[in-house]
C-alpha cells in the first residue's frame, strides 16, 4: 500500500507540491502569530522567572504624583530620598527595598571608561566593539537578593556600607574570573583627580536575568526580547548608592502583609517628607503591559482562523479535484478487490504526510526567519528556542492535524458514494 | 456455482425508473465458458457488473457458492470481489502510470500476500502470458495486444474462480483478437469459470454456451 501511496504522489506531483506550499505558507503564518502572542506573555514568565520572591509582592515606589487615567504613574519618577530608603529597609514589613539601574554610555563615556577599566579591553575585546554600547547595572545594596542571581563565588550581602561615593562593591561575570578573585580592590583613576575604589564581591554566573526596570515607563514592544536582560560573562552589577532620580526603587514585602497594608506604611512615611507616594503592583504592571502586546497579537490570532479555514478550503478543493480526475484509477483498484475503506485510507495517509511535511518545513521557516529578526537587535535565541518548543511547534502540529482531518472530510464522503461501476464508467443503458 | 432469479437492476434517470436487466434468470456452472451477446444497451455490461460484484441488484436474487451476494453490503461485496472475481476489460483499464509488473501485482496487494511471494506469482504469470521481458515497461510503450496479455496476467494473478471479460477483444485486430481467446479457453481448461461480454458471432462462438439478451431480458440461450 505504500508503494501505492508514494506512486499516487509522484503521478499527481503538482498538486501535492501545490498543497504543500499552501500549507506551509497558512502553517507559517500560523507559527509566526502564535510566536508574536506568546512572545508577549512569556515577558510575564520572564520577569517571573528572574524573581527570587512572589512578583505580587513586588512593587515600584513612585513619589508625589497624581495617578494617571489607568491608575500609574508612567514618566515622572520623582525624587525619594536615601532617608525615606534607610526608613523602609528597617521596617519589618519590607523584606528589600533600593534603587536599579542599567547605565549605558559610548565608548568615550564616563561609564564607558570606568567599565574598560575594570573589565581590561583585552578581556572584553571579543564581546564588545569600540563604538558599542556598554552598560553596567547599578544597584543598591538593599536590593540586590530580590533578583534570581546566582552567585559561583561570594555572597549577596545587604549590608555593604555605600556612604562612601568613591568605593563601589562589585559583583562580576565568570568571565572576569581569570583576571581578579573576590576581595581584590580595584583602584581607577578617573579625570586625573578621582579615584575609584572598585571592590570585588562576588561572581555571578549566566543563568541570571535582570528584568527591565523601566518597565513600568516603557512604551516599546514589551516582548521577550525587550523586557528583560541576561546576564552575560563579561557583565557588571555595581552596588552603590543609587541615585533615585532616574532610578527606579523596588520594594519586596513580606507576603505576611496585604499591599493595602504595605500602601499605607509607605503613604505614611512619606508624609513625614511631605510626599505622598504609591506602590505600584509588579504583576499589576506586567499584565497591563502584556495586555497592550496582546491587544496586537489579539488581532493576530484572530487572523489565525481566517488562515486556517482558508488552507482548509483550499486543499479539500485539490484534493477534490484529484478525485475527479483519477475515478477511473479508483475503479480499477475496486474492481481489483480493493475496498472503499483501503483507498480512503491511502487518500488520508496522502493527506497527512503533505501537511506533516508542510508544518515541519514551516517550523524551520520561520524559526530561522524569527532568530534572523529577532537578533538584529537583541541575542535572544534561548527564549525564541523555549517559546517554540513549548507553543509554536505544538500549535502548529495541532493546525497541520486540523487541516488534513477537515479538508479530507469531503473527499472522503465522495469516494465513499461513488460505487464501483461508476468509476469504472460501466453503467450501461 | 452461479444462480442468478429474477434479478432486476434499475436506474432512475430524469425521475423515471428504468430497468437495465428487467427478471434475468441464468445459472452458470463451475468451469462453463458463457458468452452473453446482444446489442448496445442491451444490459450486457450491467450483467457483467452484477455477477462481478461491482453494482448491486435492485431485487432478485444472486447466489454464488451459496453466498447470496444480493444481500452483501459494500464492505461484503469488495470482499467477495478480491476472492472470487477477475476482470479483464475491453480498454485493457491498466494503470498508465504503473509498470506492468505493478499492474499485474495490484489485485495482491488487498490479499496481504507477502511482497516475496507477489514477486513470484506476478513473474509466473508474465512468463506465461510472454511479456516477462516488458515487466519494468508502462503500458504505454506496449502493443494492444500485449496490453491485452498483461490485463490477463493481472486477472490471473490473483487465481480467482470466476474471470470476466468485457469486449476482451473490442479493442484488438483480428488475430490478437483469436490469441486472446485462445489464452482465455487455456484458462477455461484449468478450471476457471470464463463469462465473455461480446458482440461478435465469432468470438461467442467459441465458448461452451451463448446467452443472448435484449433490452435487460434474456431471450434465447
Amino acid at each position: 500500500m505504500g508503494k501505492i501511496i508514494l506512486k499516487n504522489i509522484i503521478h499527481r506531483k503538482w498538486s501535492f507540491i501545490v498543497t504543500i506550499l499552501i500549507n506551509i505558507v497558512a502553517l507559517s503564518m500560523i507559527a509566526m502569530s502564535v510566536y508574536i502572542y506568546e512572545n508577549t506573555t512569556y515577558c510575564e514568565k520572564i520577569i517571573d522567572k528572574s524573581m527570587r520572591y512572589d512578583i505580587d509582592n513586588i512593587g515600584i515606589i513612585t513619589v508625589g504624583n497624581l495617578e494617571t487615567e489607568e491608575g500609574y504613574m508612567y514618566d515622572d519618577m520623582g525624587e525619594i530620598s536615601q532617608s525615606m530608603v534607610n526608613e523602609l529597609k528597617e521596617n519589618d514589613k519590607i523584606i528589600s527595598v533600593g534603587a536599579i539601574g542599567i547605565e549605558e554610555g559610548f565608548d568615550n563615556s564616563d561609564i564607558a571608561k570606568i567599565q574598560h577599566e575594570l573589565i581590561d579591553n583585552e578581556d572584553n575585546k571579543n564581546n564588545n566593539d569600540d563604538d558599542e554600547l556598554l552598560h553596567y547595572y547599578g544597584m543598591d545594596s538593599g536590593i540586590m537578593d530580590m533578583f534570581n542571581i546566582e552567585l559561583t563565588e561570594g555572597s549577596i550581602d545587604k549590608t555593604i556600607d555605600t556612604s562612601d561615593e568613591l568605593t563601589n562593591y562589585v559583583y562580576l561575570g565568570e568571565g572576569y574570573k581569570k583576571k581578579y578573585k573576590v576581595g581584590d580592590v580595584i583602584d581607577i583613576q578617573y579625570k586625573n583627580d578621582i579615584h575609584y575604589r572598585m571592590i570585588v564581591n562576588g561572581f555571578f554566573s549566566s543563568k541570571g536575568i535582570i528584568a527591565e526596570p523601566n518597565v513600568i515607563s516603557t512604551t516599546a514592544g514589551f516582548t521577550s526580547d525587550k523586557c528583560c536582560f541576561k546576564l552575560k560573562d563579561s557583565d557588571v552589577i555595581i552596588v552603590h548608592n543609587m541615585a533615585y532620580n532616574g532610578a527606579v526603587c523596588f520594594m519586596v514585602w513580606n507576603d505576611n502583609y496585604s499591599y493595602d497594608e504595605i500602601q499605607n506604611e509607605v503613604n505614611k512615611l512619606a508624609k513625614r517628607y511631605d510626599k505622598t507616594a504609591h506602590v505600584v503592583k509588579l504583576s499589576k504592571i506586567i499584565k497591563e503591559k502584556v495586555k497592550e502586546g496582546n491587544e496586537i497579537s489579539g488581532y493576530i490570532m484572530d487572523v489565525l482562523w481566517i488562515i486556517l479555514v482558508t488552507a482548509v478550503i483550499m486543499v479539500t478543493c485539490i484534493q477534490i479535484t484529484n478525485i475527479l480526475n483519477n475515478t477511473s484509477q479508483y475503479g480499477i483498484m475496486y474492481a481489483n478487490g480493493f475496498s472503499a475503506g483501503s483507498i480512503m485510507t491511502m487518500l488520508a495517509v496522502e493527506t497527512f504526510l503533505n501537511t506533516i511535511i508542510a508544518a515541519v518545513m514551516s517550523i524551520v521557516v520561520v524559526k530561522k526567519l524569527i532568530k534572523f529578526i529577532f537578533t538584529a537587535v537583541t541575542d535572544e535565541n534561548e527564549v525564541i528556542d523555549y517559546i517554540f518548543k513549548e507553543y509554536v511547534i505544538g500549535v502548529d502540529i495541532l493546525a497541520a492535524f486540523i487541516i488534513s482531518i477537515v479538508s479530507i472530510v469531503i473527499p472522503m464522503i465522495i469516494i465513499y458514494r461513488m460505487k464501483p461501476v461508476q468509476l469504472i464508467g460501466g453503467e450501461d443503458t | 456455482m452461479i444462480t442468478l432469479r429474477n434479478v432486476v437492476k434499475s436506474y432512475n434517470i430524469d425521475n423515471k425508473n428504468f430497468n437495465a436487466l428487467d427478471g434475468i434468470d441464468l445459472d452458470i456452472d463451475e468451469t462453463e465458458m458463457l458468452a452473453v451477446m446482444g446489442p448496445s444497451g442491451s444490459g450486457k455490461s450491467t450483467l457483467l457488473n452484477i455477477l462481478g460484484g461491482m453494482d448491486s441488484v435492485t431485487s432478485g436474487e444472486y447466489i454464488f457458492d451459496g453466498t447470496e451476494v444480493n444481500n452483501l453490503k459494500a464492505s461484503g461485496l469488495h470482499k467477495f470481489r478480491r476472492d472470487n472475481v477477475s476482470f479483464v476489460f475491453q480498454q485493457f483499464a491498466l494503470m498508465d502510470k504503473y509498470t506492468i509488473f505493478e499492474n499485474v501485482e495490484l489485485p495482491l496487494i488487498p490479499k496481504h500476500i507477502s511482497k516475496l511471494k507477489r514477486k513470484k506469482i506476478v513473474m509466473k504469470q508474465l512468463e506465461r502470458m510472454g511479456i516477462a521481458d516488458q515487466a519494468n515497461k508502462y503500458p504505454t510503450q506496449l502493443s494492444g495486444g500485449q496490453q491485452q496479455r498483461c490485463a490477463i496476467a493481472r486477472a490471473l494473478a490473483s487465481d480467482n474462480r470466476l474471470i470476466l471479460a468485457d469486449e476482451p477483444t473490442g479493442a484488438l485486430d483480428s488475430h490478437n483478437g483469436q490469441e486472446m481467446m485462445n489464452i482465455l479457453k487455456e484458462i477455461n481448461k484449468e478450471g476457471k469459470t470464463v463469462v465473455v461480454i461480446t458482440h461478435d458471432e465469432r468470438i461467442a462462438s467459441q465458448c461452451n454456451r451463448i446467452v443472448y439478451i435484449r433490452d435487460g431480458k434474456i431471450t434465447s440461450e
